[in-house]
């Protein structure tokens, strides 16, 4: 590597670290609270053909779910910094276990391993993870 | 004739354009920035420069010279010559383009550049750090051979490439008509970059727009549509590892499941969301599902 180009790089890099602490400083570094209304709203535009049935809000405001009208399917709307992301699960295929109060949703993916989704408390994750992979309707 | 490293000439005014680009995000409230994401682009644009340097950039150059013994024309580094290999270039670019959006293997390279779910300057520097040697040697090198000096085809890509930063923007509506016909804009990139499926595989240009209007991919943005930035399937991490291999990871884990020979090749020259029992969804796909919703009544809504 020639010094001219080491110069370059120690540049650049200085560049991208004053761009990213303006960013930091000015706010920018902001986490999108999932409510039920900005789930709904998401998931209308990911997947406009699933007709949601029922949906859990994580009471931390990280990730919301919904199973689908005929059941067969659940829909996982997920906070990335001031975005969302969503998922659409075949019910049958879905890797859903209950951590406590909180519901694991293995997605097995390179950007996301799993989504977590926090219930109001044991019980109803117990209803929820029911609901969900089980025979509850 | 010696061709100047424009892009890394151009870097301190990236900077300014960007801290200028927050400020107005800041007192207007217009556009979105978000830390995470922008650190990831601007990571990404820093690893797509250094990362050729370790072979891509090498490969290639030998690749040329090789090429350019056996060129078509002697043609000469004169202005001329230069606005005409921008021209033959920006043809290239727009069908590398295109053929990015509609295979999947290619796509692995680019979908980078569309991980981001925000539209503003850094997003321009969210590239590749694995399609240099692939695009170049086969999109590029046709050029090479017609006579055109490699030094001078890296020259004019790099105009494209200064060209193209500042179209990443919400903060510029609509340039003056002639502008908006003949050359790329913010608000025929915003399309490009958009979700909505009406929005989808559309104005693949680099800088001359009209490229989209002969072959038939320009779609104007329309004020009751905002765009809706990202990918079809947005990706859960910041992670610049992961934003520049996870498609690749993912074609090789849909490789090892193929059952047959054109499962193997639908998985890599098919379109992205390319399955064999078309259990994902293609662009196509995607515009044939909003159509047929947008013909029938609405969903009920949840309880």
């Amino acid at each position: 590597m020639t010094q001219g180009l080491l110069i370059e790089l120690v540049l650049s890099i200085a560049g991208v670290g004053l761009l990213v602490a303006v960013s930091w400083m000015l706010g920018a570094w902001r986490n999108a609270f999932v409510t039920a209304n900005a789930a709904a709203d998401r998931l209308a535009f990911d997947e406009p053909d699933f007709a949601a049935r029922e949906w859990l809000v994580g009471a931390d405001g990280k990730a919301a779910a919904a199973r689908s009208a005929d059941g067969a399917e659940i829909a996982l709307v997920f906070a990335l910094g001031d975005s969302f992301a969503t998922r659409r699960l075949a019910r049958r295929q879905a890797r859903v276990e209950q951590r406590g109060a909180a519901l694991r949703f293995a997605l097995g993916e390179v950007s996301r391993r799993a989504v977590y989704l926090t219930a109001p408390d044991e019980a109803a994750a117990r209803r929820w993870l029911s609901l969900l992979t089980g025979d509850g309707v | 004739m010696n061709f100047p490293d424009i892009v890394t000439l151009a870097t301190p005014l990236f900077i300014i354009a960007i801290l200028a680009e927050l400020a107005a995000w800041k007192t207007t409230g217009r556009g979105r920035y978000e830390t995470r994401d922008a650190a990831a682009s601007l990571v990404m644009g820093l690893g797509s420069q250094i990362i050729p340097l370790f072979g891509a950039k090498v490969a290639l150059a030998a690749l040329w010279t090789w090429v350019y013994q056996f060129r078509l024309f002697d043609i000469p580094n004169a202005p001329w010559a230069i606005v005409l290999c921008f021209v033959l270039d920006d043809l290239r670019y727009y069908w590398l383009h295109r053929i990015a959006h509609e295979r999947r293997l290619f796509w692995a390279t680019h979908v980078v550049h569309h991980s981001s779910q925000h539209y503003n300057l850094t997003t321009a520097l969210r590239q590749t750090w694995t399609g240099s040697l692939l695009n170049g040697a086969i999109f590029t090198t046709p050029l090479v051979l017609l006579g055109f000096h490699p030094t001078m085809i890296v020259f004019v890509f790099g105009l494209n490439l200064i060209y193209q930063f500042w179209i990443h923007t919400e903060f510029i509506d609509k340039m003056p008509r002639w502008f908006e016909w003949l050359l790329n804009t913010p608000s025929h990139h915003r399309v490009h970059h958009a979700t909505n499926p009406r929005y989808l595989d559309a104005n693949y240009a680099g800088t001359l727009m009209i490229w989209d209007r002969i072959f038939g991919s320009f779609t104007p943005e329309d004020r009751a549509e905002k765009p809706r930035y990202g990918i079809v399937k947005n990706l859960g991490s910041f992670n610049p590892l992961v934003i520049a291999f996870s498609e690749w990871i993912n074609i090789g884990r849909d490789l090892l499941s193929a059952r047959s020979l054109r499962d193997a090749v639908g998985f890599t020259l098919g379109p992205p969301g390319w399955s064999p029992d078309g259990s994902r969804l293609t662009s196509k796909m995607l515009k044939e599902r909003q159509a047929r919703l947008d013909a029938a009544p609405p969903l009920a809504p949840a309880e």
